[in-house]
């Protein structure tokens, strides 16, 4: 097909130089509609391989860079982790604390006789 | 949009500590990207973004809107980057002059065509193992394709910004972007194709099995 070698040759860029009639071509040609699919995968492949995640500390230092920034407005991933485990064990303790603490009132209750006083009631 | 707004850039330049933040919050990740493809390490990626952003907090002021904003700080980055290899006595990356007008380069990808885990779109995104194989690719690519094509992904760049950045012809761009995908391509084939068959034995000279496709390379790779 007379498209075929500018349709291929457009893949590779941009579709700077892409008319309509191009673009339309892949439709009839299922080679060239092959090659697009192909063409996007690997787009897509490397355009994430050649922007790798930015490393958790690295934001909380190029911040500590700037002068007269409150700090620090980035926390890292690790100091998120450590303060939810925190507040987990917190709550944990908590319940744990509460609990004793009605168990012990009960116990002093039925050694001074509370409990007497609100059965005569 | 990478290119920030000519107010935020103002602010900058006037020193505002929030605008500055604002600034390297949204470059940090093209920094750092430009960062790895010259250095490949993710430790020294990290210094290299970090000695940047220190030199755009002094230098931010001479910007004078000749070019934009991302291409003048990414050209800043490149440079010191190249810098940082001089430092340690490693080969900065040769920059070699191409043309595209030979048009010998139809479709770079054809060396992929018998591979169907390329042919769906959808699918790549998700696969770890042939992200895994483009990142180990991407390391035996030369320098001068890995950093052209760096720049192309990051989509908000134009070819011209691509050849201010880099200190090339328009051409040289465009060449390099089409080549380094073809280079890129052969790369992941011959890898795949290793796995496939068992590796041969050692040839009388020490020349690797991929050698002859590179033939055509050859006066580029030739110089090192
Ligand atoms: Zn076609």
């Amino acid at each position: 097909m007379e498209h075929c070698k500018e349709y291929r040759t457009n893949l590779a860029l941009r579709p700077d130089g892409d008319t309509a009639e191009l673009s339309q071509h892949a439709a009839t040609c299922p080679e060239c509609a092959k090659a697009a699919k192909r063409a996007a995968a690997f787009d897509t492949v490397v355009q994430s391989a050649v922007m790798p995640m930015v490393p958790d500390d690295l934001t909380a230092r190029l911040l500590a860079l700037v002068p007269g920034l409150a700090q620090p407005m980035v926390r890292s991933k690790r100091w998120l982790r450590q303060r939810r485990a925190f507040f987990a064990i917190s709550a944990l303790l908590s319940v744990i604390g509460v609990a004793v603490l009605i168990y012990g009132l009960y116990i002093l209750g039925s050694y001074v006789g509370v409990s007497e006083i609100w059965h005569t009631q | 949009m990478a290119e920030p707004t000519p107010e935020l850039i103002q602010r900058a330049q006037r020193g505002d500590p929030e605008s500055l933040g604002a600034l390297i919050v949204g470059q940090q990740q093209y920094i750092y990207s430009i960062a790895m493809s010259v250095l490949r390490q993710p430790e020294d990626a990290a210094d290299l973004t970090q000695e940047a952003c220190m030199k755009l907090l002094r230098v931010i002021g001479q910007y004078n809107g000749e070019s934009r904003f991302t291409t003048w700080l990414y050209r800043l980055v490149v440079n010191l980057g190249r810098d940082e290899l001089r430092r340690r006595g490693r080969r900065v990356p040769e920059m070699p002059p191409m043309s595209d007008d030979d048009g010998e380069v139809i479709d770079p990808l054809q060396s992929l065509a018998d591979d169907d885990r390329w042919a769906d779109p959808a699918a790549v995104a998700t696969n770890t193992e042939l992200q895994g194989e483009i990142r180990q690719a991407l390391d035996s690519l030369e320098d001068h394709y890995r950093l052209a094509l760096t720049l192309y992904y990051f989509e908000d760049l134009r070819y011209n910004d691509i050849a201010e950045i880099l200190d090339v012809p328009l051409n040289t761009v465009k060449s390099y972007i089409r080549r380094g995908k073809e280079r890129l391509a052969t790369i992941l084939a011959s890898s795949e194709s290793e796995k496939i068959q068992p590796p041969r034995t050692v040839a009388k000279s020490d020349v690797p099995v991929s050698q002859p496709r590179l033939a055509r390379f050859a006066w580029a790779l030739g110089r090192r």
